[in-house]
């Protein structure tokens, strides 16, 4: 059964980063630690995390000076520092509100499908349309700036991105799932018996148990996995109303990515980071030369305004950096600095933003 | 008989060259454990020292003082020894020029695997308004050792003796503060 582990590995990784840049310091630092450190730091992931740090310890010298908290507040603290904040805010809030954030409990989970359920349902009173497993056949739909968990019947789990829309098929004897627009991450159950098959656009993925994330363009489909491997074939090599068929394609492995047109032409197969990819759970988008075009169609799920790209130059601008989703007006703003003037932004009204390339006038 | 001075960062950049003045059959064995190490010893430093300038000024440092060693032990016990050594002159610097301890604001934007595209001064821009949220979402504890060590500069142990707290929890707390931190931008 392949259940994602309730600490992403990046940011177990990040904790110990932290950790050793820390220890480092200690003026009274035993041999035993250092030699377990630099034993650490032999894996080129650790290594890169640790330089990560040296980094962003003098990025934090040019944020502004936090509050001094009060004596009152330092007296009603009850972090001790044992566990990452991160974990330490959950469970507060879970304190509060019986209540916690859905996706990520059940992916701490590490039991058989039906217990998770049971769980879910459990931990999650009042969401339980997230949590009980979905009828056999549903069709699942948000709104922009929306994330959603849905849990199908045989303990799948599919994560919606915004503005995204997929239709759940699951039988005895196939899983097979449509996908008309968006994104969304695929947690699959273990089972041989039935293929786990998902259509989206001129494509159909097949995967046994695995965790994949496809990403739904205009003209383009983008599968990425982040656990085991899924078999990426054309459409038209299953039948398009219950997924059956036996389609051959090409078999894409964790950390690597594929995508395809609307006639299932394949692209070769990348090696990609992860992380990037599934950062939108997260409410971050972010990309490496990525196309603007591209950018714009994800930022329209998330965003209440419509961005239209006006010409083919500008549309074909590469942008690497962040998008926050909760900052997308403040990055439209700042577009055109982003982009040195190349490009400019117009709002005729509070619901429309058109970006067009300066010189296209 | 030479012997370069093996701190450096990149293979292909050169040092001047300093002639040891230890017996040969030492200053090879020296040598070679500096190279073996001098990837962790910069880091090490650096975390230490933060400022890579500062960072291989006082490797080479210990470089030499080795070098001059009459005696010098046996390979493993020498691994440990090179790390105490620059991180007594690691404290001795930072004692003597607090005033120097500047940080050295070059590392950040000193990233050859990364082109630096007009977008990153944007992101820069939101980057500061995420971390000054988390900062201030830090619980009250915690926050302060951060404030101490980071924005004060005060080392662990004094940030310790003022907050009445063991240095080891300092640590604790500003290693979690700054994780969060990290976090708070998908770092």
């Amino acid at each position: 059964m392949n259940i994602r582990k309730e600490t992403p590995r990046s940011s177990r990784v990040r904790e110990q980063a932290a950790y050793w840049y820390m220890e480092l310091q200690n003026p009274n630092l035993s041999q035993q630690k250092l030699r377990r450190w630099q034993q650490w730091i032999a894996v080129p992931e650790n290594k890169r995390a640790f330089d990560e740090c040296e980094k962003f310890w003098v990025f934090l010298g040019a944020a502004d000076v936090p509050e001094w908290p009060s004596d009152a507040a330092v007296n009603a603290d009850t972090y001790d520092g044992s566990m990452p904040l991160d974990d330490y805010e959950k469970r507060r809030r879970k304190g509060a509100s019986g209540r916690q954030r859905p996706w990520r409990i059940w992916a701490g989970l590490a039991i058989a499908a039906s217990a998770l359920i049971a769980v879910g349902i459990a931990f999650n009173p009042f969401g339980a349309n997230e949590r009980r497993p979905a009828p056999p056949f549903s069709v699942f739909e948000t709104v922009a700036a929306q994330h959603e968990n849905v849990v199908l019947m045989d303990g799948s789990q599919i994560k919606l991105g915004a503005r995204t829309a997929v239709t759940s098929n699951v039988s005895r004897d196939v899983r097979f799932i449509v996908m008309d627009r968006g994104e969304a991450l695929f947690q699959v159950a273990h089972d041989p018996k039935r293929p786990f098959r998902v259509l989206a656009g001129g494509g159909i993925i097949t995967a046994v148990g695995t965790a994949f994330n496809v990403r739904r363009l205009d003209n383009l489909v983008v599968v990425t996995v982040s656990e085991g491997t899924v078999e990426v074939a054309p459409a038209s090599s299953v039948d398009a109303r219950d997924g059956s068929g036996y389609p051959h394609g090409k078999r894409v492995t964790a950390g690597q990515e594929i995508s395809y047109d609307a006639q299932g032409r394949m692209s070769e197969i990348r090696v990609v980071n992860i992380d990037l990819t599934m950062s939108w759970r997260d409410g971050l988008l972010q990309y490496e030369s990525e196309p603007l075009n591209q950018v714009v169609q994800d930022i329209n799920r998330y965003s209440r305004k419509a961005v239209t790209i006006a010409d083919a130059d500008a549309a074909e601008l590469l942008y690497t950096g962040t998008v926050f989703e909760r900052d997308i007006d403040d990055w439209i703003t700042a577009l055109p600095e982003a982009f040195e003037g190349r490009i400019e932004v117009s709002e005729p009204d509070s619901r429309h933003v058109f970006i067009r390339s300066k010189d296209d006038k | 008989m030479h012997h370069d001075i093996p701190v450096t960062e990149n293979a292909d950049e050169s040092n001047p060259t300093q002639r040891g003045c230890a017996a040969p059959a030492h200053s090879a064995q020296i040598e070679q454990i500096f190279r073996e190490h001098n990837d962790s010893l910069l880091r090490f430093l650096r975390a230490r020292l933060h400022s890579s300038d500062e960072a291989k000024e006082v490797a080479q440092e210990a470089y030499v003082q080795m070098l001059g060693l009459d005696n010098p032990a046996a390979v493993n016990f020498m691994q440990g020894y090179l790390f105490r050594t620059a991180a007594n002159i690691a404290t001795n610097r930072m004692k003597l020029g607090a005033a120097r301890r500047r940080i050295d604001q070059l590392v950040f934007f000193d990233t050859p695997h990364e082109t630096r595209t007009p977008q990153h001064t944007l992101d820069v821009r939101q980057q500061l308004a995420h971390v000054n949220e988390a900062l201030n979402r830090l619980p009250p504890l915690c926050r302060r050792a951060f404030i101490l060590v980071r924005y004060e500069g005060m080392s662990f142990d004094d940030a310790a003796a003022k907050l009445g707290l063991h240095p080891r929890k300092v640590r604790r707390f500003v290693q979690r503060a700054f994780a969060s931190c990290q976090r708070a931008l998908g770092r």
